[in-house]
């Protein structure tokens, strides 16, 4: 029988690496939906992701079970991805494929509508990104968006509007 | 009702469902409004644009690769504590030849149980006896 998420995090606590390993494997896929979303899918987001994790097992015998351990490390991934975006952004590159050179700003003839969306996305504000990563991109309800990010049901949807208007705002140039 | 007001009701009405009578408002300004409409659709397209189709992940191995993270901690953490404690290692060794010279010092003999403090000044025994409570009570 699978073990519950409660049951690895007491058995990872004991020392059980394999019992650890397993929750890794479990929550991988939410985790880097979030930093990939957020980051994009460089090294730095695998890096981020690893973060996420390590923070985690570090924080295994403060974790108290209150929350699920995908709201936990959602929160933790949204928390250091918004780092990450700081630091690019301090770095004075937005896009981590910027340094490589490959464009520095979006191209006026750019055709790949996703990318546009994602290099926009990435330019909104940070309380903005993270409810539309979220709901929009992870595609998690209103409800559970609101719980992730700690805030009130009205907030997120306030953001959510205004992040959508500016998307429209900037995009729709593209999309016609 | 103006165009913003419709777009946010339009907005919201893909969140949460609208009240009948919103319901009707919306519909009926669409009707009305084919420009407005075929804008308002923008945000379908943004949205089918978004939303993930495949499950993401960070690659082969990755549950391995923070595992092996957590134990290159580990070694990490060790190393800290080390370094930590080595500072404080000579500060130790200096407190130690300030008092072993204090000791010379003061010391009445010249000899190594005098300087390190080891001088017996209590007999076998008087170490042997221990303490008599009842005595020392019953003497006041």
């Amino acid at each position: 029988m699978e073990m519950s998420d409660v049951e690895l995090v007491d058995a990872a606590r004991q020392g059980d690496e394999q019992a650890f390993k397993q929750l890794v494997i479990r929550h991988e896929s939410k985790v880097a939906g979030v930093v990939h979303s957020m980051l994009g899918s460089g090294a730095e987001a695998e890096d981020v992701g690893q973060e996420v994790f390590v923070r985690f097992y570090q924080a295994l015998d403060k974790f108290k079970g209150e929350s699920l351990v995908s709201t936990y490390l959602i929160r933790i991934a949204i928390n250091l991805s918004l780092n990450e975006i700081k630091r690019r952004k301090r770095r004075g590159s937005l896009f981590a494929r910027e340094e490589e050179g490959r464009y520095s700003a979006i191209p006026d003839g750019a055709t790949d509508i996703k990318e546009i969306v994602h290099y926009e996305l990435n330019r909104l504000d940070d309380d903005f990104q993270s409810v539309v990563t979220l709901r929009l991109i992870e595609g998690y309800s209103t409800e559970e968006t609101a719980e992730l990010l700690n805030i009130p049901l009205g907030t997120v949807l306030s953001r959510l509007s205004r992040a959508q208007k500016k998307l429209k705002a900037v995009l729709a140039k593209h999309m016609v | 009702m103006n165009t913003n007001e419709l777009e946010d009701l339009y907005l919201r009405s893909l969140e949460t469902p609208l009240s009948p009578a919103e319901q009707e408002i919306l519909l009926r300004e669409l009707q009305k409004n084919a420009g407005l409409a075929q804008e308002l659709a923008t945000y379908r397209d943004i949205r089918a644009t978004l939303l993930r189709k495949r499950p993401a992940s960070f690659g082969p191995y990755f549950a391995q690769k923070v595992v092996n993270r957590i134990h290159g901690m580990r070694i990490e953490i060790d190393r800290q504590i080390v370094f930590f404690f080595r500072k404080y290692q000579l500060a130790a060794v200096g407190v130690l030849i300030a008092l072993l010279a204090i000791n010379v010092l003061f010391a009445d003999q010249l000899n190594l149980p005098s300087i390190f403090g080891l001088t017996d000044s209590v007999s076998a025994e008087e170490e042997l006896a221990g303490f008599n409570f009842i005595d020392t009570l019953t003497s006041n």
